[in-house]
C-alpha cells in the first residue's frame, strides 16, 4: 500500500517505496553489514521488483524508504501483517548514523498510532543478534515468545503504542538535543 | 575528568555496573553497546564534551578504552 505523504522527522524523512528503490532495496538489505537483521532476500533484482510491486497493492502494508536531510536514501523500514489491532513492525535496515536509525524507529511508531490509529504493535528479532534484542527492550518491547523467522530461532516482541517507556521518553529527549538547526 | 569518572560516565552511557566491564573489554562483547547506547554516547559527548561524534568515529572503538579515550 501506498500511503501517498512524506513523513517528516528532524533527521530523517520516510517516504513509501517505489520501484524506482528496487535496486537500492535489494543492494541494502544484501549488504554484509545487515546480513545479522535482514530476513529474507530476494534472489534477484527482479525478484525484488515483483515484491515492491506485490506490496504496493498490498492493504495494509506499509514500506518506507529511510532518506536523511540530504535527501539521500539510507534505509529501509515497514509496519505491515495488521490483524487483531495488531501491526508488524520490520525490515528495517540502516547505514546511517545513530541518531538517524533511532529516529527512523519512532516515526514509524507514531506513523502506526497517530496515521493508522493502531495501538499495539509486534516486531521479531533473531535470537543471535543481542545487541538488536538489547534495543527492542529499550523501546519498550515485551518479550512474549520465542518464534521461528525461516530456519532462524527468533524473539517476539510487543510494545503498547499508547505507553512511551521511560527508556524510550530519554531517546526522544536525547535526539531533540542533538537536533541543532 | 579522571579515568575513573569517564568509566562511571560511561557505565551510565550503557546503563551497566562499573563492575561488569574493565577498560579491555572489548564493546562486541557487551550486549548494551546497542543502538541506543551509541546514540547516549554521542548526546553524552555533546553535553559534556561540547563534541560532536559521528557514528563512523564510534563503530571504530573496539574496547571501552577506545570510547574513555575519546572523551577529551
Amino acid at each position: 500500500m501506498v500511503y501517498p505523504e512524506v513523513i517528516h522527522g528532524m533527521f530523517v524523512d520516510l517516504r513509501s517505496i517505489t520501484l524506482d528503490d528496487a535496486e537500492f532495496s535489494y543492494n541494502i538489505r544484501a549488504d554484509k553489514r545487515n546480513r545479522e537483521t535482514v530476513g529474507q532476500l530476494a534472489p534477484s533484482l527482479e525478484a525484488q521488483k515483483d515484491f515492491i510491486r506485490w506490496q504496493m497493492q498490498e492493504p495494509n502494508d506499509y514500506y518506507f524508504v529511510v532518506l536523511n536531510k540530504k535527501g539521500e536514501r539510507i534505509g529501509l523500514i515497514g509496519a505491515y501483517d495488521l490483524h487483531d489491532g495488531m501491526i508488524e513492525i520490520g525490515r528495517e535496515v540502516n547505514i546511517g548514523e545513530p541518531t538517524e536509525s533511532m529516529e527512523e524507529g519512532i516515526l514509524i511508531r507514531d506513523f502506526c498510532k497517530n496515521i493508522l490509529n493502531i495501538h499495539k504493535a509486534c516486531g521479531v528479532v533473531y535470537a543471535n543478534n543481542p545487541k538488536h534484542i538489547s534495543d527492542a527492550k529499550k523501546m519498550g518491547g515485551v518479550h512474549k515468545k520465542n518464534v521461528m523467522r525461516g530456519k532462524c530461532d527468533a524473539l517476539y516482541f510487543e510494545y503498547d503504542l499508547d505507553e512511551d517507556s521511560n527508556r524510550l521518553k530519554k531517546i526522544k529527549k536525547m535526539l531533540l538535543m542533538l537536533h541543532k538547526e | 575528568m579522571s579515568e575513573e569518572e569517564k568509566m562511571s560516565v560511561f557505565a551510565d552511557v550503557i546503563d551497566m555496573d562499573l563492575s561488569d566491564f574493565s577498560l579491555d573489554t572489548g564493546l562486541a562483547e557487551l550486549d548494551n553497546w546497542d543502538s541506543v547506547a551509541m546514540l547516549a554516547f554521542i548526546a553524552m559527548m555533546d553535553e559534556r564534551f561540547g563534541k560532536t561524534v559521528k557514528g563512523t568515529d564510534i563503530r571504530n572503538f573496539k574496547t571501552v578504552r577506545d570510547a574513555i579515550n575519546f572523551m577529551v
